[in-house]
């Protein structure tokens, strides 16, 4: 319909293997099943990129129930990774998936080093993933996960041998439960990280004030939604400035104004999370919400929106 | 496909205090709605409640395009649902969910509602007695006052017998103690129910003593209702018997077989 260049890279060491996106706009992963579910609504080819729920080796059971809870404008979800592992991804999801022309992008997660590096080399070698998101910040599992996305240097360990493992692009999925997320940011990309992604969910926890207990089994949860977009909007922000690679940016983005001031803010591209339970269609509008803010705007190349904000006088 | 529906309002009356009918005109959900199917249904377009309420197809119109839901206004969401006035336009997902099986050998049946959870078993009352099948329908409630659907039972082809906490109408207690009843006096082909959870309990208990299958439908809290989020898992027996699995309530179910449902965490 329109002139505008659109098209979003992210580079690996092989420049054979670059994610190339039509456009900015995923899915983030854990809120889009494994695609499927939502192909019974619309066209997944119109996406830029999926990002499939996360994955570990074995498969999980996942968290007791209640697993969901609403909060003020929010949820609070303790999933605990429920998955069917790697050989059931690749046996049962990713044959639906690799028919798609959008690319797949495969969150992963560990209880080790060893787990991380392992998933990255199984899933280099198999047709049909076109990243990794490596998920070093999921906080509703016990061991691992989150405890390697809080500290710097289990960070480096895990970035570094993941990148060892593949030539696929790696994106390194960032916690905001940290103090400082631009330094976890900075040392992702010093470990070899071709882009980060963030935010994941910050740890909450809501109370039953009649039962006099936590509303989750498991406690706590991680929070998302539109209650945490100033936050992780501001986190996008810090990282723009600290990193050289691409930054993708989500936490609460329902419509393309959100999604606009995160793309302002430096993300490269974004993710849908939430949204997609109170509109299924959520991604598609936001594709042709920033389409048409470029058209209004007269800006031809979503590179020359990206990090705008840091760039024009206050 | 699933559809997603920007649909009218075509009433939305109280039929009794706190609890609502509301028909909504939607042909295409109308023409592919089994029973035991729900909507998700957006109540707002704040962010305040933030997701979407499940809620049973509770009747349909093929011929008029419309279906109706039957809820109970418990908190924000039932609440702003229950502002709707004809002509407004209310998004809807669906039909969402698998059905209750009525298979073609399943001639004698019992259903069993109790409270709101009687909503979705309307439809399936009417499409067994519509195939010729001998129904039963129990429906339980606090009292009289409480009843929801006897008004619609009385010329609906069923057998109707009801049972309130109180005894103020039919038989004092509970509907499985009905049940159990007529388990005693005659023989079914499979049970349906849908209610609260120590009901629900109940159900799965007279079917395993009297050899009976039932088929239940279950709640639990949803965020996206297609099967993508993972959130509103139960858990059911698994390996034969030896483990336990999670499977989601909103594309496994809302209806499992009782016995393979595990009650107690
Ligand atoms: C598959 C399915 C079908 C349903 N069909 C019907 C129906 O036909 N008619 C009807 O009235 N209701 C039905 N429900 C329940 C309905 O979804 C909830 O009552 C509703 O979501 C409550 O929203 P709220 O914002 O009014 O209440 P909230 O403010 O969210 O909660 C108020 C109270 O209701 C309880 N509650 C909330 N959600 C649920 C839930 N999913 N299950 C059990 N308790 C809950 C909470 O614990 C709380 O005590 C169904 C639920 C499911 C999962
Ligand atoms: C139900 C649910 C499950 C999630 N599962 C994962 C997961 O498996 N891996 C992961 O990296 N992030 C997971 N996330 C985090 C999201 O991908 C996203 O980072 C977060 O929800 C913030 O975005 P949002 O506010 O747009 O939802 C999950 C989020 C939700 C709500
Ligand atoms: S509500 Fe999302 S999986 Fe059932």
């Amino acid at each position: 319909m329109s002139d505008i260049i659109f098209e979003v890279r992210i580079k690996g060491p092989d420049p054979k293997r670059e994610l190339i996106m039509k456009n900015p706009v995923m899915t983030a992963s854990g809120t889009f099943g494994f695609g499927r579910e939502y192909s019974r609504l619309y066209d997944l080819n119109r996406l830029g990129a999926i990002t499939v729920k996360g994955i570990t080796i074995e498969p999980r059971r996942g968290n007791p129930p209640p697993r969901l809870i609403e909060t003020p404008s929010g949820i609070l979800n303790s999933i605990g990774l429920q998955n069917p592992g790697l050989e059931g991804f690749i046996g049962d999801e990713l044959p639906y998936l690799r028919r798609l022309s959008t690319p797949v992008i495969v969150n992963i997660s560990g209880n080790t080093i060893e787990e991380y590096a392992f998933l990255a080399s199984e899933l280099d070698r198999v047709e049909g993933v076109s990243a990794l998101e490596v998920n070093v910040s999921c906080p509703n599992v016990k061991e691992g996960c989150m405890a390697f996305g809080i500290k710097k240097d289990s960070l480096f360990s895990v970035v570094s041998a993941v990148r060892k493992s593949t030539t696929l692009p790696v994106i390194v999925k960032l916690s905001p439960n940290v103090r400082d997320i631009a330094e976890m940011a900075e040392t992702a990309e010093n470990a070899g990280a071709d882009a980060v992604s963030l935010v994941n969910t910050f740890l909450g926890m809501a109370i039953d004030i009649d039962r006099k207990k936590p509303l989750l089994a498991n406690t706590f949860g991680g929070l998302s939604g539109p209650a945490i977009k100033p936050i992780a909007l501001r986190m996008v922000w810090e990282v723009y400035e600290r990193v050289d690679i691409p930054v993708i940016g989500m936490g609460g983005i329902m419509n393309w104004k959100d999604a606009v001031e995160f793309i302002l803010a430096g993300a490269a591209s974004v993710a849908v999370g939430t949204a997609n339970f109170v509109n299924p269609t959520a991604p598609l509008e936001i594709i042709d919400g920033i389409e048409n803010y470029m058209i209004r705007e007269g800006i031809n190349d979503i590179r020359e929106l990206i990090g705008l904000g840091h760039r024009l006088p206050a | 496909m699933i559809i997603d529906d920007n649909a009218r309002v075509i009433t939305n009356k109280m039929i009794i205090p706190a609890h609502y009918v509301m028909e909504i005109h939607s042909p295409d959900i109308a023409l592919k709605a089994l029973p035991g199917q729900f909507l998700h249904i957006k109540v707002t377009n704040n962010t305040s409640p933030l997701l979407r309420r499940p809620i049973s197809i509770h009747m349909r119109d093929r011929e008029k395009g419309s279906i109706s839901i039957l809820y109970r206004v418990v908190g924000t969401g039932t609440q702003l649902l229950s502002h709707y006035k004809p002509g407004d336009r209310i998004n809807i997902i669906g039909p969402l969910g698998n059905c209750f099986p009525l298979a073609a050998e399943f001639k004698r049946i019992a259903v069993v509602g109790g409270g709101i959870g009687t909503a979705p078993l309307l439809f399936l009352a009417l499409e067994a007695v519509n195939s010729g099948r001998d129904v039963l329908y129990i429906e339980g409630a606090r009292c009289r006052d409480a009843l929801l659907l006897s008004e619609h039972l009385g010329n609906s082809g069923c057998r109707v017998m009801v049972a309130t906490d109180d005894g103020s109408l039919g038989y004092r207690g509970f509907p499985t103690e009905l049940l159990k009843s007529r388990l005693e006096r005659e023989s079914f082909d499979a049970v349906y129910a849908c209610g609260p959870k120590p009901m629900l309990k109940g159900i799965k208990k007279l079917s395993l003593e009297y050899r009976t299958p039932a088929f239940i439908s279950l709640e639990e809290r949803m965020g996206c209702g297609i099967g993508a989020c993972l959130s509103c898992v139960c858990k059911v027996i698994a390996d034969g018997g030896r483990g336990a699995e999670y499977r989601k309530v909103c594309t496994d179910g809302p209806v499992f077989p009782a016995e393979a449902v595990m009650f107690d965490e």
